[in-house]
């Protein structure tokens, strides 16, 4: 199924944690070049920020040569059909190039080059056949297989993405189209559903010997079903769903029908997700829990607010940074296994992200300019009062 | 197949301490929460400071000035009073902070430090007069205080500051609706400054002074030079001029930076050359017709994409990768 040499795969992920343990500090230069000289894979695999260039370079290049093409086979036509295969057989190309002429003889492994040729393939393809149709049940079927092939066979995350929101319309739309009582259940299917697909996967993670290529994919797939789960049974997801698509007419101080039911799983999943990852050191629950939770937080204050947003955040704040501190502090020695030491990673270079994180948060100069005009304002009235005084 | 470590661990790369150091922390024996809790008290920081600076600017009115500019001065006095017991040494080095917290609290008190000088500004309705010079001494102190106390976050506060003194405002995460319009008019500036900042992080870097600063400086500063040089290129009666500094300073930051292996500048350089060496083409060959223009986008994106595949593969083969 795997395009790939599963043996240079395992060079390459070798390549990489032996790199994170050396920038840690964990192993030396000797053995780091030991490992670099050993386990140098043949895959051709630059590093992401020209992946982006050669990414956008061949989208521009390869486009430019189908316009050449088509103005000199199709300068003339007026016909759909034309420019339809001329579509197919541009898109079947670009997927025989990237298999052959890229995959097989150049051992390119999401070189950036590859994506462009996979994504204007598949694009391609799938406009061809669906050159007037509206979307329909059907495309997005097709989106679900092609996201699960690429995922297979090419490793692209994106599949994975498209295949589970796929997986979601069909399951919400065959409910919605039913109508009626199975129109009313869509939440509770999404929770139920969604959360024994995730035990399946933790399940299967476990028993079977997944290949290290797919650990990815799981991670991932983890992830999105949590998400998932805790969305079916969101307060604020049903209740405007309810209203926006099915036609629920709210009178003010009326509520959704089982609106306990949503409140009580807006405000327990993420209590769930945390205590369980706390007590079973997963860190994708952890981290998915502490992400859900403040979108619980939203939730209710959407609904409930004080209308005191200064003394909300200053709480918040508070509450948040004392939490911080607290955790800090209690795992100064390591308790239960949990350290607040940095393992294993780049020593500083994460810092990067949050430097630039904290620029934006100011926003530059307009935050400063906006006051500045309303005293303007100010001013000239207060100039105007001057002068009528003067006469 | 076995995991990394154990393989590594097999051919006897790895000795056995290494071995079960790592085995612990992949098998989640031990799990680091250091991502977590710094992300924690980040958010804290950001909500309590916005927090206070929307209460000073709902309730000044209402609840007296004394009350407000005293809580603050406590909060800041409380934040410099903790990060003076804990100061470290000036080193011209990176430096790990002396306690967890140390970073947070320097950036409460910097993000404090706004609140109160822009409440001082407004109580006494100088915003007029000294919001550009209130900016700029904001951003000379606290380009002395990330030097000092090694800080990042705070050095990028002050290039905002220092460029909003200027007119100019730069931002990374907010580039989609940051108005560009207003940067035409002040592309000029925008070379100049850009420029400076550019240049600092190359020889902050090459004086090895606090050379990790480095790239916060240059990914400003490029970003801010070529932003404004291409859009100057396209809108200045000047324009060959411009577009042929774009040019060569485009290719001259692409090639330092592949060397450096510094991809994120290596892409800024040759968007730019790219850009404006091809506005420069279409003004020269004009007639060209239209297919020979598109056999000049197949060349060109081809000649890139074939070049880094060469040069990769042959650092690859000379182990340089």
């Amino acid at each position: 199924m795997i395009a790939y040499n599963p043996e240079e795969l395992k060079k390459l992920e070798i390549m990489d944690e032996a790199h994170s343990w050396y920038k840690s500090g964990v192993i030396d230069d000797d053995q780091w070049s030991i490992v670099a000289q050993e386990f140098s894979s043949n895959l051709y695999h630059p590093p992401i920020w020209l992946r982006v260039l050669l990414f956008i370079a061949t989208i521009i290049g390869v486009n430019a040569g189908m316009g050449l093409f088509a103005s000199t086979f199709l300068f003339n036509t007026d016909s759909d059909n034309a420019v339809r295969v001329l579509l197919a057989l541009a898109g079947i190309s670009y997927l025989l190039i990237l298999e052959f002429g890229l995959i097989k003889s150049k051992q390119h492994y999401k070189s950036g080059v590859s994506e462009a040729f996979l994504f204007l393939g598949l694009g391609q393809l799938i406009i061809t056949f669906y050159w007037d149709d509206d979307i329909s049940l059907f495309l997005v079927f097709i989106l679900l297989i092609v996201g699960v092939f690429i995922a297979l066979r090419y490793l692209n995350l994106i599949g994975v993405i498209i295949a589970a929101g796929a997986f979601a319309y069909l399951i919400f739309d065959t409910l919605y189209s039913l109508g009626g009582f199975a129109q009313a259940i869509i939440p509770m299917v999404f929770v139920t559903l969604f959360g024994i697909l995730y035990m399946i996967s933790q399940y299967a993670q476990k028993s079977f010997k997944i290949p290290f290529y797919y650990k990815n994919h799981f991670i991932l797939i983890d992830i999105i079903l949590l998400i998932l789960t805790y969305l079916g049974g969101n307060y604020l997801v049903v209740r405007e769903l309810s209203i926006g698509m099915m036609g629920l007419d709210l009178a003010p101080g009326e509520d959704i029908p089982f609106a306990f039911v949503f409140y009580f799983l807006t405000s327990v999943i993420p209590l769930i997700y945390l205590l369980i990852g706390l007590r079973k050191k997963n860190i994708i629950l952890i981290r998915t829990g502490v992400l859900i939770l403040f979108a619980s937080v939203i939730t209710f204050k959407y609904y409930y607010s004080s209308g005191h947003t200064e003394f909300t955040l200053t709480l918040a704040g508070s509450v948040v940074l004392g939490l911080a501190i607290w955790a800090l502090n209690y795992l100064k020695t390591m308790k239960h296994g949990y350290t607040r030491e940095q393992l294993l990673s780049d020593k500083w270079s994460n810092l990067n992200a949050e430097s630039i994180l904290v620029s934006s948060t100011m926003g530059g100069n307009a935050s400063i300019e906006e006051p500045m005009n309303d005293v303007d304002l100010g001013g000239g009235e207060f100039g105007g009062g001057g002068a009528g005084d003067q006469y | 197949m076995d995991s990394p470590h154990k393989e590594l661990y097999d051919k006897h790369i790895l000795s056995t301490e290494q071995f079960e150091y790592l085995d612990k922390i992949k098998s989640g024996k031990i799990v680091s929460l250091y991502i977590e809790l710094r992300t924690l008290l980040y958010l804290g920081v950001l909500l309590l400071s916005t927090g206070i600076g929307l209460m000073i600017y709902i309730h000044m009115e209402n609840w007296g000035h004394l009350v407000l500019i005293i809580g603050l001065l406590t909060l800041e006095i409380g934040c410099v009073y903790y990060l003076s017991k804990h100061i470290p040494p000036y080193s011209n080095e990176a430096q790990k902070p002396p306690t967890p917290y140390f970073d947070y609290i320097l950036l409460l008190a910097a993000l404090v430090f706004i609140s109160i000088s822009s409440y001082v500004l407004i109580q006494y309705d100088l915003i007029e007069s000294l919001i550009k010079w209130s900016s700029l001494l904001t951003s000379l102190l606290f380009f002395y205080v990330a030097f000092r106390f090694d800080h990042r976050g705070i050095l990028s506060l002050a290039i905002t500051a220092f460029a909003a003194f200027w007119g100019l405002q730069v931002s990374f995460t907010q580039w989609y609706h940051s108005d560009f319009v207003n940067l035409l008019s002040l592309y000029n500036t925008g070379i100049w400054v850009g420029a400076l900042f550019a240049l600092t992080g190359y020889g902050l870097h090459y004086k090895n002074i606090k050379s990790h600063f480095s790239f916060t400086f240059k990914s400003f500063g490029l970003l801010l030079f070529f932003g404004s040089i291409v859009s100057a290129s396209f809108q200045s009666d000047y324009w060959v001029f411009y577009a042929l500094v774009a040019l060569i300073s485009g290719i001259s930051v692409a090639v330092n930076s592949w060397k450096k292996q510094e991809y994120l500048f290596f892409i800024m350089g040759i968007l730019s050359s790219y850009i404006t060496g091809t506005r420069l083409l279409f003004e020269i060959l004009e007639d060209l017709p239209f297919e020979l223009w598109l056999m000049y986008f197949m060349a060109s994106t081809g000649g890139i994409v074939f070049m880094i595949e060469r040069i990769i593969r042959n650092m690859k083969k000379n182990r340089q990768l």
